[in-house]
């Protein structure tokens, strides 16, 4: 039996950190309900009652857009016998009817109508049969959160030295964004953690990825993502940016001259470039535009800005997860640029993503079949400046497996607040 | 690794795609959900055989010589809803021109694409084909057939399921494909590894 703290240790982390469902539990709780956590892009409820379901931490919720920039939130549970009240995915109505036995709730939560209310008998409140509505949501620039912790520092806090990254990555793609309905979604046979590991991995890119990077260099000499071949010296940097959040920044490589022209060429990449050389005012910028922000940007636990897309680390098991890629369009009448946009960004899933999923599940193969090899190694430039507090951002090379070390230090601050039922015991 | 300081990109293959090839490529999406508007559908043995050898090649993973079945301005397209939003303003699993399938394919022979080491065996059952005339078109062909791959990969096996929307070309006696849409039953639902080919 080791404690929670026993798990993280210096440079290396326990497997059963990743093949333990308790563990995996306790994380649903401390970690994805005590914590901010990423729910959805206000663009995908655009107008008032408009309605999308997510998970949350495994809990199946329903966001509500209840106002410019106002959202509830609500557990997708009837409080009668437990029935999932809404079964579409989205949609835009004012009040939901569980189909089991008829109780109507306004999508504020409360109970309007419970059929046959007075054989309940005196003294039945309907107000306390109201859906359970998340205490906390709230949003930053378009980026919805919630937390079950009502005690939790305001979003902007939790953020912290992350905003700035975010605003950068939001100028990169003109300031404002609408995300595509259809989405990219996969089913990975890993822990979740996994997945967040590799978002700020530098490290992996020459190898997990070397067949994308050989046939670029093929077919068109080089270009793409092959400026990792050599990462730590470079210009890039990785950034721990407080509270479990990371970027690298690609940057200083992927636009040092053109992204456009440092990409490979997608479908449609001639006639972009002829439409945006004839019609417009500023042709350098609306051509980088078509290609990825250069960053990774990680917001812990669940939120992924890599590129251009807003991936979003939905945890189904100890070993289950679901990846959702939303790709994100130019808010305003854009269709040449948005039309690239969308052939750009679905690219690396299928170039990419699938070697790199390939690798996690055989990650968790490899951690959960062989327990006498107890801890994963992340030692990769310690100790370079990283007792510095963590709400500081600390500057490393890009290869640096800070991110993970970083992360894992909220995580066992999150992991060791004592619970009134719970303890830490595993 | 080089790092590519003094980056020249050859472009081979120039793409076709722009935003009046979206429009086109819709047209014939949005034939399939109106099929009762084209007239009793036809069954044409050389479509048939043509279908059923493209999936052999698959299945064999004869990929190059696949290829050679497309147009030079011919797609492959696996919409992420159905009926299939256009590919202007949404985001698909898949959509690639000719010349990003050959990225595709190119990558699984480098030998280095984890993803499919080992290799997907695949079976594809077809159902008969349909064929209906592209509306105005003399050479242009509506394809519809179900389809049901299954897939086997380092002890593990998965069924797709959907259907098939081609647009197949008859230039002379010659056939070759200008679109093919691979509609999954489940496309809303999350994907596993499916870096084989469709």
């Amino acid at each position: 039996m080791k404690t929670i703290n026993q798990l993280i240790q210096s440079g290396r982390v326990h497997r059963k950190v990743y093949t333990e469902a308790s563990i995996f539990q306790a994380e649903m709780d401390k970690i994805f309900q005590a914590n901010w956590v990423f729910l959805l892009h206000a663009s995908q409820i655009p107008k008032l009652d408009d309605y999308q379901t997510v998970r949350m931490g495994g809990r199946p919720l329903i966001v509500v857009r209840k106002g410019d920039d106002e959202f509830q939130a609500l557990l997708n549970r009837c409080p009668h016998r437990g029935a999932t009240v809404c079964r579409n995915d989205s949609g835009n109505s004012k009040t939901f009817t569980c189909p089991y036995h008829g109780w109507k709730f306004r999508n504020s939560g409360k109970a309007f109508v419970i059929p046959g209310a007075n054989a309940y008998g005196e003294g039945f409140d309907k107000d306390n049969f109201s859906m359970t509505a998340i205490p906390r949501v709230e949003s930053y620039r378009g980026f919805v959160f919630a937390t079950s912790n009502e005690n939790a520092v305001s979003l902007e806090e939790h953020l912290g030295s992350a905003r700035q990254y975010i605003d950068e990555w939001l100028a990169h793609q003109g300031g404002e964004i609408k995300v595509s309905k259809s989405v990219q979604r996969y089913e990975i046979k890993c822990n979740w953690k996994l997945v967040f590991d590799n978002a700020g991995d530098g490290y992996h890119v020459p190898f997990s990825h070397q067949s994308l990077l050989q046939m670029t260099t093929l077919r068109y000499g080089g270009g793409d993502i092959q400026y990792f071949g050599n990462a730590d010296e470079t210009g890039m940097g990785l950034y721990a940016l407080g509270n479990g959040h990371s970027v690298i920044d690609q940057r200083p490589e992927m636009h040092k001259e053109s992204g456009w022209n440092q990409q490979r060429p997608q479908p449609g990449h001639e006639s972009y470039e002829t439409h945006v050389r004839n019609n417009s005012s500023q042709p350098a910028r609306d051509l980088e535009r078509a290609v990825g922000a250069g960053m990774n940007l990680n917001i812990f636990p669940n939120l992924l800005l890599i590129g251009n897309q807003i991936q979003v680390i939905d945890p189904i098991s100890v070993n289950e997860t679901v990846l959702h890629w939303h790709a994100t369009l130019l808010a305003g009448d854009n269709e040449e640029l948005n039309a690239i946009r969308m052939r750009t960004q679905e690219d690396f899933p299928i170039m990419g993503e699938v070697d790199d999923v390939a690798n996690f599940e055989s990650c968790q193969e490899g951690l959960e079949t062989m327990p006498e090899i107890e801890w994963i190694d992340f030692s990769r430039h310690m100790n370079e400046g990283e007792n510095a507090c963590y709400q500081d951002v600390i500057q490393h090379k890009p290869t640096s497996e800070i991110h993970s070390r970083h992360y894992f230090d909220t995580w066992l601050q999150l992991m060791s607040a004592v619970n009134k039922e719970n303890q830490s015991e595993v | 690794m080089n790092n590519n300081k003094d980056l020249s990109i050859k472009i081979v293959d120039p793409s076709a795609v722009n935003l009046a090839y979206y429009q086109e490529i819709k047209q014939y999406s949005d034939y399939f959900w109106n099929l009762s508007n084209l007239g009793e559908p036809a069954l044409d043995h050389k479509i048939n055989m043509f279908l059923t050898k493209e999936a052999r090649l698959l299945d064999q993973q004869c990929f190059d010589e696949w290829l050679t079945l497309f147009l030079e301005d011919g797609c492959y397209w696996i919409p992420g809803s159905m009926p299939a939003a256009s590919p202007a303003s949404e985001v698909t699993y898949e959509f690639h021109d000719i010349r990003r399938l050959k990225d595709r394919i190119v990558r699984l022979q480098t030998g280095f694409a984890y993803s499919q080491i080992p290799v997907s065996k695949t079976n594809r059952i077809l159902g008969a084909p349909e064929v209906w005339a592209v509306p105005g078109s003399s050479e242009g062909f509506l394809v519809r057939t179900s389809f049901i791959v299954f897939e086997s990969r380092d002890g593990k096996s998965q069924v797709l399921s959907g259907w098939y929307g081609y647009v197949i070309i008859k230039d002379n006696d010659e056939l070759k494909i200008k679109m093919k849409q691979i509609n999954l039953n489940d496309c809303l639902s999350p994907q596993g590894n499916n870096s084989f080919f469709l």
